[in-house]
């Protein structure tokens, strides 16, 4: 028995990190800029806070800001904090180009829609991203210029306060839950034997999860606002700590406790497997932590014919159509190879589809039939006659001898002549993983040469072939075999499982580090329990944020006004509307709301993609560069929050 | 510190203001002063009158609404001039979980000061405040006077140049008041600049150089506390070695009806009753289970205190 990742939208992977990049920038930028002038106003009627923070709001207003920037400086008194010429300039010229590029795009939108022409979206995005970066820079500059006096050693004074704090009131007791449950664990986890560890797996990490979580935004939620109703933090202030030290240090305090406990239970959890003792079958399935090569998937044959076609409303996998007359193909092309083949006569190749009847089976039981054939850049499909002779003709030799090689052993003789080698007749079930060893002559027919090709493409400045490629063709009539990407792969190698649940617990504790700086910048402001409060709703929020992505980003879908139209004139949702005002009206409310919840969603941290915990229980292992992705993403989403709680805490008076 | 001047306000005026933005309570009104170096400086004034709102805008807790408040010559809401300070609140706000000694390394560790530094620096505050049977103890366990000793060790951590105590005698008994007031002395001594504020007005009057009185954010008064303390339309003669007698009384107020003036009273003059109470306390100290005799002075130099808790001069930390 195998299990597989499943997954229902594609994984991080770095080719994605540019485009992700520049949505940061454009969504947290604008944050940023909406910050600045909400700064502005506010220091305009309120003028209670310290210099720098008035220069803020008056930068806000860009080129006039400038102007008026320079002229109350004159004014200003000798002795408050100024800033080196050039760095004020930097800030006042990031704050103008901000807000010139805001209004340039918004003088071009506004020109477009009167004249109902539409503006090229490349110079739109290029105008919001350098809106957004000279805004996010405005607002980071401040804090990268306190950052050079920020002292480790006060940090870690109330990081270790935050510590001894949290221990010393006895919160760690919520902890000896764990044990409590894994104790009675058996009582929930079904007995089919695979499945123990991948249900262990999954339930630990269940249950840690609000274990930790809990706790760690109550810690983190209540730290700074107890501090300033026991007015403890007064003897803090008041002594050369930068503001933002004590935002630090609460965060690295409740961090490194956290941290230290969730080591622990995963330490423990570990333990009681091995005490516990795993069943053969599931550690057959699950003990282990395959490390996958996965390629890019592309379709051959036309849409029309049923070639990389979507068939469900909410999945993310395409289609190919069946039946010998179809010629829908799905490839996935490799780029990398499995790096060690020494002593390893083949590499195991793993594939989990998504079948998708348009008829009944017409025996009980059965699954859906595909051909897969793994093809080196080096196959030609005009030898296919020629591979085929030889076929028959190995075939034929052994048909005298006592015990004659198999058809299938028959194909992996000829794959490293060929650089080619076929499956036939692969019966595959809906969701189930399946495996075939592909001979390792085939890796090494694809490496020979193949520098030279890629040199040649380099030379030539096309893209150079993929080194093998791998090929499914559904032979069941009347069935769609569903695919992604990661639904086929080839297993590099094999990892401890030891260490991938270790790693697993990382994505526990990029969650916990979430929780603990969001809910550590918000208590900067608000009260304990509305901190705590509005941490929970932004995590619970998270957890569904790829659905709602998909309401905002999908524009297929309906939205609020169009439904409502429809309501009001009985139309149903497929029939297409005739455009009048009133319906162009209700597109146009429906663009703006989905661009508003796609911008808001940006509030809201992507939290499935911490979740690392399916990686262990299906016997994945979990690579270093998915871990770093996780810790960019987290960084991206705790960063606007962190700068959030700098200003918090700079401006706010502490004893009022 | 080459500075004379250590604090300054000028017309420094803060307004409490709701979320809205609508006034609550004009607190302080263009309060101007300045304390020079090696002074006590007294900030006097009934509840609300804006004593501590003024020393909570000199430490940077609050900005103020307009005016200025500098603090070494840098302006108040700058953290730079804390290396400096030390405060001491009213209610010694500690945190309770920690013992003495972890309190003191944390506020050392506040100043950046290295370990060893540390260590022998909250070492030697613990003797100075008499905590030293007591510094493994948590903070919540110590009662409110030992909790003020604390507060001023931490206080002190930095060896400041201005200390600032809000009510530095509050909740304690009177052994404890002398003691503190003795140790604000000593720290004139040591050169270094005392703004305190107080209700007790006895305490005031004992130690500080100057004083300011505040009624409703407005300054009332501002001066030298002999000069304001001054009655020039009575005059006050005291004798010793001399029986009160008839012809006493009488020849001396002929003299002063000769010299266009008249005697009210003529006694003993009577002691405070804190002296009194000290001199108790010292008198059972001295003679365990005897009755204290009046004019039996077991004071020496007139002050109860212990011999312990006498401030002494420490190095600042390096």
């Amino acid at each position: 028995m195998l299990f597989a990742m499943v997954h229902e939208r594609p994984p991080l992977q770095w080719s994605d990190l540019p485009q992700m990049l520049v949505g940061w920038v454009q969504s947290a930028g604008g944050y940023a800029a909406l910050g600045l002038v909400s700064w502005l106003v506010f220091s305009l009627f309120q003028r209670r806070s310290p210099s720098v923070q008035r220069d803020v709001g008056y930068a806000s207003l860009g080129m006039v800001g400038m102007l008026l920037v320079h002229l109350l400086q004159r004014r200003s008194t000798p002795t408050s904090e100024r800033w080196p010429a050039w760095l004020s300039g930097l800030f006042y010229g990031l704050a103008a180009l901000a807000v010139t590029c805001y209004l340039i795009n918004g003088v071009a939108l506004a020109y477009g829609m009167l004249l109902g022409t539409v503006a090229s979206s490349q110079i739109d995005s290029i105008l919001l991203t350098v809106a957004g970066g000279a805004a996010l820079l405005a607002v980071i500059l401040p804090f990268a210029v306190e950052l050079q006096r920020f002292r480790f050693r006060r940090i870690q004074g109330i990081a270790a306060l935050s510590f001894r704090e949290a221990v010393r009131s006895k919160v760690l007791w919520v902890f000896a839950f764990l044990p409590l449950i894994l104790l009675f664990a058996d009582w929930f986890l079904p007995h089919k034997p695979e499945d123990q560890l991948r249900t262990f797996v999954q339930f630990v990490q269940a249950a840690m999860g609000p274990l930790l979580l809990l706790p760690a935004a109550v810690i983190a939620a209540f730290g700074i606002p107890r501090d300033l109703k026991q007015q403890t933090i007064h003897t803090i202030v008041t002594k050369p700590v930068e503001r933002f030290e004590i935002f630090l240090g609460r965060f690295l305090g409740g961090t490194l406790l956290m941290s230290i406990v969730l080591l622990a239970m995963t330490a423990f959890s570990l333990l009681y497997v091995g005490v516990h003792g795993v069943h053969p079958d599931a550690a057959s399935a699950s003990w282990r932590a395959r490390v996958p090569i996965y390629g890019e998937l592309s379709f051959r044959g036309r849409m029309s014919e049923g070639a990389g076609v979507k068939m469900r409303e909410w999945g993310y996998r395409r289609h190919i159509a069946g039946g010998p007359s179809s010629n829908a193909r799905a490839v996935w092309s490799f780029e990398a190879l499995p790096a060690r083949l020494d002593g390893r006569t083949s590499i195991p190749c793993e594939f989990r589809f998504d079948i998708l009847r348009m008829s009944k089976s017409p025996q009980e039981g059965k699954g859906v039939f595909c051909t897969l054939a793994v093809e080196t850049w080096q196959w030609q499909p005009e030898q296919q006659s020629l591979y085929e002779r030889d076929l028959i003709r190995l075939q034929a030799e052994e048909r005298g001898k006592p015990q004659p090689a198999s058809p299938e052993e028959l194909r992996q003789r000829l794959a490293g002549t060929f650089g080619y080698c076929e499956f036939p007749s692969k019966e595959v079930f809906d969701q189930a993983t399946f495996s075939i060893d592909v001979p390792t002559a085939l890796f090494q027919k694809a490496q020979e040469g193949y520098d030279k090709v890629r040199q040649d493409a380099a030379q030539r400045g096309v893209r150079p072939p993929p080194p093998l490629t791998v090929v499914v063709k559904c032979d069941s009539p009347t069935q769609f075999l569903g695919m992604a990407s990661h639904d086929l792969y080839f297993v590099e190698d094999e990892r401890s499982f030891g260490v991938n649940f270790f790693k697993c617990a990382l994505g526990l504790w990029f969650r916990l580090c979430l929780m603990i700086g969001v809910a550590t910048a918000l208590s900067t402001y608000l009260s304990g329990v509305i901190s705590l409060v509005t941490v929970l709703f932004l995590y619970g929020v998270g957890i569904k944020r790829q659905d709602l992505q998909n309401l905002a980003m999908n524009p297929a879908e309906s939205g609020p006004a169009d439904a409502l139209y429809r309501l009001a004139t009985r139309q149903p949702m497929t029939a297409k509307i005739e455009s009048t005002a009133t319906t162009q009206t209700a597109s146009l409310f429906d663009e703006a709301f989905r661009w508003c919840l796609q911008h808001i969603l940006g509030l809201f941290p992507d939290v499935d993609r911490f979740d690392l915990a399916n990686y262990a229980a299906e016997g994945f292992n979990i690579s270093g560069s998915t871990l770093l992705l996780c810790l960019l993403l987290l960084l991206g989403y705790v960063l606007p929050w962190v700068l959030l709680g700098f200003y918090s805490l700079k401006s706010r008076e502490i004893a009022s | 510190m080459a500075e004379t001047v250590i604090v300054e306000t000028r017309n420094l005026s803060k307004v409490y203001r709701d979320f809205w933005g609508r006034q609550k309570k004009k607190a302080l009104n263009a309060l101007s002063f300045q304390i020079q170096r090696g002074e006590i400086f007294g900030l006097l004034g009934p509840n609300g009158s804006g004593k501590t709102t003024t020393i909570k805008l000199l430490l940077g807790l609050l900005y103020p609404t307009s005016g200025s408040a500098f603090v070494f010559g840098e302006d108040a809401a700058n953290v730079r001039k804390n290396e400096r300070v030390g405060y001491l609140p009213e209610e010694s706000y500690l945190y309770r979980f920690l013992n003495a000694e972890e309190t003191l390394d944390f506020y050392g560790r506040l100043f950046d000061m290295p370990g060893e530094t540390r260590r022998k620096r909250a070492g030697e505050l613990i003797d100075m405040v008499g905590l030293g049977h007591d510094k493994k103890r948590p903070l919540r366990e110590y009662s409110k006077g030992m909790r003020q000793r604390i507060g001023l060790a931490q206080a002190l951590i930095n060896d400041p140049d201005l200390v600032i105590l809000d009510e530095p005698t509050s909740g304690l008994d009177p052994l404890g008041a002398r003691w503190m007031k003795d140790l604000i002395l000593d720290l004139r001594k040591q050169g270094k600049t005392v703004l305190m504020c107080s209700h007790r007005l006895d305490d005031v009057q004992d130690v500080c150089d100057r004083i300011a009185i505040l009624h409703d954010g407005v300054l009332q008064k501002l001066g030298r506390v002999s000069t304001l303390l001054q009655d020039v339309s009575r005059l006050e003669l005291q004798a010793s070695s001399v029986q009160l007698t008839e012809a006493l009384r009488d020849e001396l107020e002929a003299v002063f009806k000769r010299h266009g003036g008249r005697v009210d009273t003529v006694g003993h003059p009577t002691t405070t009753l804190e002296d009194l109470f000290l001199r108790i306390v010292a008198d059972a100290k001295a003679h365990p289970g005897r009755r204290y005799q009046p004019g039996e002075e077991a004071l020496d130099g007139g002050s109860a205190a212990e011999p312990e808790t006498r401030v002494k001069k420490i190095e600042r930390g390096t």
